[in-house]
């Protein structure tokens, strides 16, 4: 039992998460003592890291509670062990910045329901654990009390929306002909909601705006990466569904629909803070675009495209940080701009750049997928989302060079 | 006295009479601005929904519905307590106030008009499409048997004045109370189709879940404003 995977990824975090918050109020209670501040991202990122080491030597891969199963696969081990990677790399930087920790608690809890999500079996059912998993990162996105509750409300409206449909995609795979819309269809207007695609985009851009740099990371990147690969394991154990037509040509419009309006926005932004969320809503439309490659090909450019954004994301806070948190710190430092600057180009999957490998495997393998000129019209028009996310991150840059009496009215990179 | 005579006593509430019961409480919720008659319209609701659910659950498992439902009340009860039931705090001045307000008429257009009559009016449109919708057999619920062909009309009505109040509403606590109309409507469906005890409980368990989000962005937004003064 104690070297069992799945009941350390569904125990161990929330055990963790109680503990690193009380370690947070006796850092309250006690706010004389020195470095008071720290212990709780230390012994969060102690935590993440203990919770990596144990899911790297459990042995057991199965538990059975109450008739269902929770399977560790391969996918899921590598998964959560990043996720933990991710989360320790998050915490270690909230040692440096304690300001930026309130999140730290919730962060490390969302990891049990987002571990149940993808273990369960039978899949309809992780869509719960999903519910849960997002009611917890809503807490953590407003855990420092600094972001309006919008983000968070719309969030969590979106995955309630959502449950209905990936339930119901559970119950028309084993009864196909109930329902007229087939039961792919069904999981690709969930995959919608929750991965924030066109037209249900509305909670992406404040949250990109509002929540701290610090979580941006893994809520963009690492809790994204893993509600993928809860869509790829159904999507692997029913391979038809991804050549179902309607399944295709849903996620692409929405995939397509979601670059686009990034690029728009990017480009014709009048200030910087607007660029930046753009530009993540564009790299989302692409991640929701994987979706349409088969099997493991596709489940392989989703890691590739997931994990660039949430190191772009790590970079652009970095950065941001390191700037002191205002744009006017960019001329003293930059090297801190520079690093920032570099996270945005990763976030757009320019060359030379983390972001590059998804983007070139996504972009390569879309005109495959049709036989007529569909294909390569999708990828000219992603690659001129792209543009426009480029342009308007050029007019900035390029006016961030200018001294800053010049431009008062330019708005901090990345400001809330 | 057990389950089955207390169903007995309230026999005559059952069906189509409780089908009606949800939604008018449903329609109560959506236009009534005040959260205290709001939050007992929908512990009325899930009371109502309990005596649904038994047409279609073992009559323990519906009790068990209606007491989550009645505890998600509980834990908004005493959120909408702890926040003044969304009202500004005492020491504040009229400007002040005005962040706490919820805004009371609508621009439509060179018009203004009181919330409560856009309310009013969207939410009969909203009761005149569901009561159509129920009544149109091409539509029905799948695996839903005719003698129990009132749940179309409950069903409809939850999922639809769930996603009205959600829209409409601007604060967590009002806008929650779409999100558990919502999820009711959709348990009542879904009963139908899965009866699994997992699957029964993982949905109690975002119920309660999700009463503890939405108090958690409730008291968010108090500190927000709070803090911002």
């Amino acid at each position: 039992m104690i070297d069992s995977g799945p009941l350390l990824l569904i125990v161990g975090p929330l055990v963790g998460a109680v503990v690193v918050a009380l370690v947070g109020a006796l850092g309250r209670r006690f706010p004389h003592v020195g470095h008071v501040r720290r212990w709780m991202p230390v012994a969060a990122t102690i935590a993440a890291l203990a919770l990596w080491l144990l899911l790297l030597l459990a042995a057991q891969d199965e538990w059975a509670v109450y008739g269902r199963s929770l399977l560790l696969n391969d996918i899921g081990r590598a998964l959560f062990q990043g996720l933990l990677l991710l989360l320790a790399v998050t915490f270690g930087l909230t040692a440096v910045w304690p300001e930026e920790s309130a999140f730290v608690p919730f962060s490390l809890a969302a990891i049990s329901p987002l571990a149940a999500m993808v273990m369960i079996r039978p899949y309809a059912l992780g869509a719960l654990f999903l519910a849960l998993a997002v009611v917890v990162l809503a807490m953590a996105m407003q855990a420092d009390r600094r972001a309006d509750t919008g983000a968070a409300w719309r969030y969590l409206v979106m995955v309630v929306l959502a449950l209905p449909f990936f339930l119901l995609a559970g119950w028309l795979a084993d009864t196909p002909a109930a329902f007229p819309w087939g039961a792919a269809r069904v999981l690709a207007v969930a995959a919608i909601l929750v991965l924030g695609g066109f037209p249900f985009v509305m909670w992406v851009r404040p949250a990109a705006r509002q929540v701290s740099v610090l979580l941006r990371p893994f809520l963009f990147g690492g809790a994204q990466l893993a509600v993928m690969a809860f869509l790829f394991s159904w999507l692997l154990a029913i391979p038809g569904w991804q050549a179902d037509p309607g399944f295709q040509n849903w996620l692409r419009w929405s995939g397509l629909l979601t670059v686009l309006l990034g690029g728009l926005l990017a480009a014709a932004a009048r200030e910087l803070p607007d660029v930046l969320p753009s530009l993540l809503l564009l790299d989302l439309g692409m991640g929701l675009l994987t979706l349409l490659l088969p099997g493991m090909a596709g489940w392989e450019t989703a890691v590739s495209v997931l994990t660039a954004r949430s190191i772009s994301l790590l970079l652009m806070g970095l950065g941001w940080l390191l700037l002191g948190g205002r744009g006017e710190g960019a001329a003293q430092r930059p090297w801190a701009a520079a690093l920032w600057l570099y996270g945005c180009l990763s976030l757009l999957g320019l060359p030379l750049t983390p972001g590059f490998a998804g983007r070139w495997l996504l972009l390569s393998a879309l005109p495959g997928l049709s036989a007529d000129t569909g294909g390569v019209v999708l990828t000219g028009l992603l690659l001129a989302g792209l543009a426009g996310g480029l342009w308007g991150l050029g007019r900035f840059v390029l006016r961030l060079r200018e001294p800053f009496d010049r431009h008062e009215d330019v708005a901090a990179p990345g400001a809330d | 006295m057990t389950i089955f005579d207390w169903l007995d006593r309230l026999a005559f509430l059952r069906g189509e009479t409780a089908a009606w019961l949800v939604v008018l409480t449903a329609v109560f919720i959506v236009v009534v601005p005040d959260l205290r008659l709001k939050l007992l319209a929908l512990a009325g609701q899930y009371f109502a929904a309990a005596l649904l659910f038994v047409d279609v659950l073992d009559p323990r498992l519906a009790i068990v519905k209606l007491l989550v439902g009645w505890f998600v009340c509980l834990i908004l009860y005493m959120t909408g307590r702890q926040v003044n039931w969304d009202r500004a705090p005492e020491d504040v001045t009229a400007e002040e106030a005005s962040r706490w307000r919820a805004p009371k008429q609508v621009a439509l257009g060179r018009y203004r008009l009181p919330v409560w009559s856009v309310r009013a009016v969207l939410a009969g449109l909203t009761l005149l499409l569901v009561w159509w919708l129920s009544r149109q057999p091409s539509v029905y619920l799948p695996l839903a048997a005719e003698d129990v062909a009132y749940m179309n009309l409950a069903v409809y009505g939850l999922l639809a004045f769930g996603l009205l109040q959600m829209a409409l509403a601007t604060r967590p606590l009002a806008g929650g109370m779409g999100i558990f109309m919502f999820l009711t409507g959709f348990a009542l469906f879904y009963s139908n189709l899965d009866q699994s005890l997992v699957g029964l409980a993982l949905l109690a368990a975002i119920n309660l879940a999700m009463a503890l989000g939405v108090s958690y962005l409730a008291q968010s937004r108090r500190v927000l404003i709070a803090n911002s003064q």
